[in-house]
């Protein structure tokens, strides 16, 4: 069986849900990754990436009540689902055997 | 605070997003902003919340595209075709951007038109909207109104003094508040550099009935103005920061104005700079400390000095004609109290007029410099969205007539007219869009480039772009679009399908017409574009000439600094002694040519002027030129020829005769010419003075201004404390400056000195506004050009591209590609001139009346200016019709010869 390899964009929005676990929304997801990667990411591409890891099964979403502090408008939490933790495994493994015999300045490593 | 985030962005934003989405990303987004906004304030936030706007909306629109886009293979029935509209929309759209995508020259032409059109408008009108029209800084802006007292010579709209301000706001019984306020300039001293600040005296009550209230400590009290109080100060918001680093401990401290100590007592709200538009404030005084802040004018108990602007509020139940009537009555008691002061020249009482503030801004001066930079702009907005709708029209209409095959193909397998309207409705929505959407970003970008360039002395505002007129562009092209993309379609899809398809015999009459409507909209096109050339070139070849034109005066070579004596406070007589030692030291300077002294500098938009006698045939005759005190040698150093007698000497000194020099067109007006020698009386010195030269005319407030009549004094019988020292050398002057403020500062520390500067320099800075009006009216020109050579370069191309065929058959039939070439130019060429001719014509008959009275030293028939726009244009057709000529002639004849 093979499955389509994530994206570099998609596994940080992958890890950046697993980061945040309860707390996984619009607002924190793109904060958590500008935090991390210092790339700033327009809402637009963020929900799009978004639709399409749900669409291949990978993450969840749930509307929670609206709040005024958001113009009465309600939340949309995202949580991985277990096929999403599988593929952002497999893209580590396969990252971690190419690099493998690499130091980070990519010389190889004395073995 | 509740400030939500931009509206229109928000609503850009939530059409842009599929209905899954919206609530969720607009949360987020509100949230977001609401954060920043905190953090890093409003702009910042808005800033923010616009750039995820503008960086979303493609991928936004993408997925909604997808969403909506699946495949459906089966023939809908009707439930199903009312549930899946939504598909045929999106079918429509796919394929009208498939159209589009086509032909990418013309869809390029008409949205560029567009967003150019609409976002260079918009900026321009908010701009000149914002800088004339935007409110006080007040609470209930609108509902302050403007007094004002007639002249003596004239103008009807005049300034009132301050004993009649007080007979005004007491007597009036109109008002619920009534204030009074007049412009001043200080030294800030006690700093290590004194500093000239720009601030305004204000009757106590100014800022209660603007209803404003303090950033910071208080406000002025009625105690504040006695004679013995403690002299106070209130800052501006805008000089607290910028001379006072936001330093909160400022209030309570004394600070030095013109040597004086001041309380600052607080500051005010935050962008507010006083009730003047032009220049903002930087300190307000109660009246009272006004003979500290500009000392020699005696001018709260003088009736003749009408220096305050007033400004008030009627009380609630009093009409606008009411207030007139009851003003009327006061000025009608104040000229039997004080007859000379309330008669004008005529002989008859002056009178009162209240206006609403708004009105009143333009009532005094009548048009000046600011309402000129606006009626061009208003007529340079006009001129840009028809341009921008001529293009879109044009490139339509070519269009259309190419697309009648492939809608009569459409139609012969059945598809319903309506679809077919439908379509091309969806294709002009498309190009509107584009067009709007582009012409926002560009507007914005614009206001944000603008907002960058605001010179230091002008008053702070925001600048805001004005949706109104956003949605004026946006509906004239969306109606354009729809008229001219919808009228051809109509037309087609009624006409004879098998006709259309086969292209016989009928299709000759057809034809034929479709090539008459298409040369015809080539003569059009170049006679626009020709007049629109020349119109820019008129425009920036007047910008030249403003830079260039002759002030009467030396501009290279001279340096000026201004001196203000005020700040050490000595006798008149330690001031001529300051004043004396200063030419002198300062003309022992290496390099140093002449020395000379004036109270006021040509065109920096100050003015003086006096009262004068002149007895004419024995009976008096009262003038009030302008006037200007200068030192000996000042015409010599300024290169102004004296034509007649002298100018000022050494021996013109205190104890001898008073003298004076005048232009030629206070000589014509005295003495038909005869003026030398002549004696007149000073009113206000109460002196008789002997004219003793006469000055070649120059321009003293205004380029566009006839010379005024004007009369100079001698600097040494005639002393002001505030003088500014003209230096002529062989060296650059700007190298100068450093040693002359070193020598000035040697006499006394405590003078208070401007920073040098160049007399070239002080041009550039006086000329700025008709500078900046020249060049807007010149950008809006280039950008009328660029718009005008595209749309040319569109209808032309398409036109010649429209012959592929005939080439086809041409080079089949053995005509060399080289004849053929020929052939198709010759044909553009030829369509060109007759719309170069019909352009000439049109603009020769017009521009007198449109352009005329914003041209300075070019004449509206300036042949030059019609040449270079015949060339460009006679050039932007040739290259036109060139490229697809070349094209179509080295095709391969049998695929020419298919092409539609």
């Amino acid at each position: 069986m093979t499955y389509d390899a994530l994206g570099e964009f998609e596994q940080s929005l992958l890890l950046a849900i697993v980061h945040l676990g309860d707390n996984a929304y619009g607002v924190t997801i793109r904060q958590e990754i500008e935090a991390r990667t210092g790339r700033e990411i327009a809402v637009g591409a963020l929900y799009t990436s978004l639709a399409r890891l749900e669409r291949k099964g990978y993450v969840r979403s749930t509307l929670s009540d609206p709040t005024p502090q958001r113009g009465g408008r309600s939340k949309r939490h995202f949580t991985v689902r277990p096929a999403g933790a599988a593929a952002l495994r497999r893209s580590h493994e396969r990252l971690t055997r190419m690099w493998a015999g690499l130091r980070p300045d990519l010389r190889r490593t004395r073995s | 605070m509740t400030t939500r985030p931009p509206a229109l962005a928000e609503w850009l934003m939530a059409r842009s997003l599929c209905r899954d989405d919206r609530a969720a990303v607009l949360g987020d987004l509100c949230e977001e902003f609401a954060t920043r906004r905190e953090r890093c304030g409003i702009a910042e936030a808005r800033h923010w919340y616009w750039r995820q706007v503008r960086r979303s909306l493609l991928p936004n629109l993408l997925r909604r595209f997808e969403q909506t886009s699946r495949p459906s293979y089966e023939r809908p029935g009707r439930l199903d075709r009312i549930a899946r509209a939504p598909d045929a929309l999106a079918q429509d759209l796919r394929y009208a951007v498939r159209m589009l995508g086509k032909s990418r020259g013309f869809s390029a032409i008409a949205v560029v038109s567009l967003s150019i059109g609409i976002g260079v408008s918009t900026v321009l009108f908010s701009f000149a909207n914002t800088l004339l029209f935007r409110p006080l800084h007040a609470a209930n802006a609108s509902e302050l109104v403007q007094v004002f007292t007639s002249g003596f010579n004239g103008p009807s709209y005049g300034g009132s003094s301050y004993p009649d301000y007080e007979d005004f706001r007491d007597r009036g019984e109109i008002f619920s508040g009534l204030l009074a306020a007049t412009r001043a300039h200080a030294t800030l001293s006690d700093r290590d550099r004194p500093d000239v600040i720009a601030g305004a005296i204000v009757s106590p009550n100014y800022f209660d009935v603007l209803g404003l209230r303090p950033s910071r400590g208080r406000f002025f009290l009625p105690e504040d103005n006695r004679p013995s109080a403690e002299p106070v100060v209130v800052l501006s918001h805008d000089a607290w920061q910028r001379k006072f680093a936001s330093d909160d401990s400022v209030v309570g401290t004394r600070v030095g104005l013109n040597g004086h100590a001041f309380t600052v007592i607080g500051v005010g709200p935050p962008r507010f700079a006083g009730t003047s538009l032009d220049t903002a404030a930087d300190f307000f005084v109660p009246v009272m400390m006004q003979p500290i802040v500009s000392p020699g004018a005696d001018v709260l108990g003088n009736r003749r000095a009408r220096v305050f602007i007033i400004l008030g509020r009627l009380k609630a139940n009093v009409e606008r004609r009411e207030a007139d009537a009851r003003l009327r009555l006061v000025a009608a008691q104040l000229l039997l109290a004080y007859p000379d002061a309330w008669r004008d020249r005529r002989g008859q009482g002056r009178s009162v007029a209240v206006l609403p503030e708004v009105e009143a801004r333009f009532a005094g001066t009548g048009p000046g410099a600011i309402a000129w930079i606006f009626s061009s702009v208003i007529a340079g907005i006009f001129v840009l969205l028809a341009v921008a709708c001529v293009n879109v029209a044009t490139v339509l209409l070519a269009r259309a007539t190419a697309r009648r095959k492939e809608i009569a193909v459409r139609l012969a397998l059945g598809a319903s007219r309506a679809r077919i309207v439908r379509q091309l409705l969806t294709e002009c929505a498309l190009l509107a869009a584009a067009g709007g959407v582009l012409g926002l970003l560009l507007a914005q970008w614009a206001a944000a480039l603008f907002a960058r360039f605001r010179p230091d002395e002008a008053p702070p505002f925001d600048l805001t772009l004005d949706y109104r007129v956003l949605a004026f562009g946006v509906a004239a092209s969306i109606a354009t679009i729809v008229l001219f993309g919808l009228a051809p379609a109509l037309q087609t899809t009624r006409a004879d399908v098998n006709a259309a398809l086969t292209d016989k015999p009928r299709a000759v009459r057809l034809r034929r017409f479709r090539i008459g409507l298409r040369d015809a909209l080539v003569v059009l096109q170049v006679g626009v574009s020709l007049a629109l050339v020349v119109g820019a070139v008129l425009m920036f070849r007047s910008f030249q000439a403003t830079r260039a034109m002759d002030p009467g005066f030396r501009r290279d070579g001279v340096l000026s600094v201004e001196i203000d004596l005020s700040t050490i406070g000595a006798s008149r007589d330690a001031e001529a002694r300051f004043y004396r030692e200063a030419v002198r030291s300062v003309a022992a300077l290496p390099s140093v040519e002449r020395v000379a002294l004036a109270a006021l500098v040509p065109m920096d938009g100050r003015t003086r002027n006096e009262e004068i006698a002149i007895d004419n045939n024995g009976s008096e005759m009262l003038a009030l030129p302008d006037i200007n005190v200068v030192g000996p040698g000042y015409f010599a150093l300024m290169d102004i020829p004296v034509v007649q007698g002298r100018e000022f000497a050494t021996t013109d000194r205190e104890g001898a005769p008073t003298v004076a020099v005048v232009n030629e067109a206070m000589a014509r007006r005295i003495g038909q010419g005869r003026a030398l020698g002549r004696t007149f009386r000073s009113k206000a010195r109460n002196v008789d003075v002997q004219i003793v030269g006469v000055i070649r005319d120059l321009h003293h407030r205004w380029f566009s201004e006839a010379p005024r009549p004007m009369v100079y004094f001698c600097a040494d019988q005639a002393p002001f404390s505030g003088m500014t020292l003209h230096v002529r050398s062989a060296a650059p002057p700007a190298a100068l400056g450093a040693s002359v403020v070193r020598v000035l500062h040697d006499i006394d520390r405590a003078a208070g000195l401007a920073p040098p500067r160049t007399m070239a320099e002080h041009m550039e800075i006086v000329t700025q506004p008709q500078r900046l009006g020249g060049l807007a009216a010149a950008a809006t020109g280039l950008v009328e050009l660029a718009l005008a050579v595209m749309a040319l370069y569109g209808v032309i191309a398409f036109a010649a591209a429209q012959r592929t065929r005939e080439i086809g058959l041409r080079i089949a039939l053995g005509a060399p590609a080289g004849s053929v070439t020929r052939l198709i130019m010759r044909d553009g060429l030829a369509l060109a001139m007759a719309g170069v001719a019909l352009g000439v014509v049109a603009s020769i008959a017009a521009a007198p009346l449109v352009v005329s009275d914003f041209l300075i030293g070019v004449s509206s028939a300036d042949p030059l200016s019609y040449a270079a726009a015949a060339v460009l244009l006679l050039a932007v057709a040739a290259a036109a019709s060139y490229v697809p000529a070349r094209r179509a002639s080295r095709m391969d004849p049998s695929v020419a010869l298919r092409s539609d």
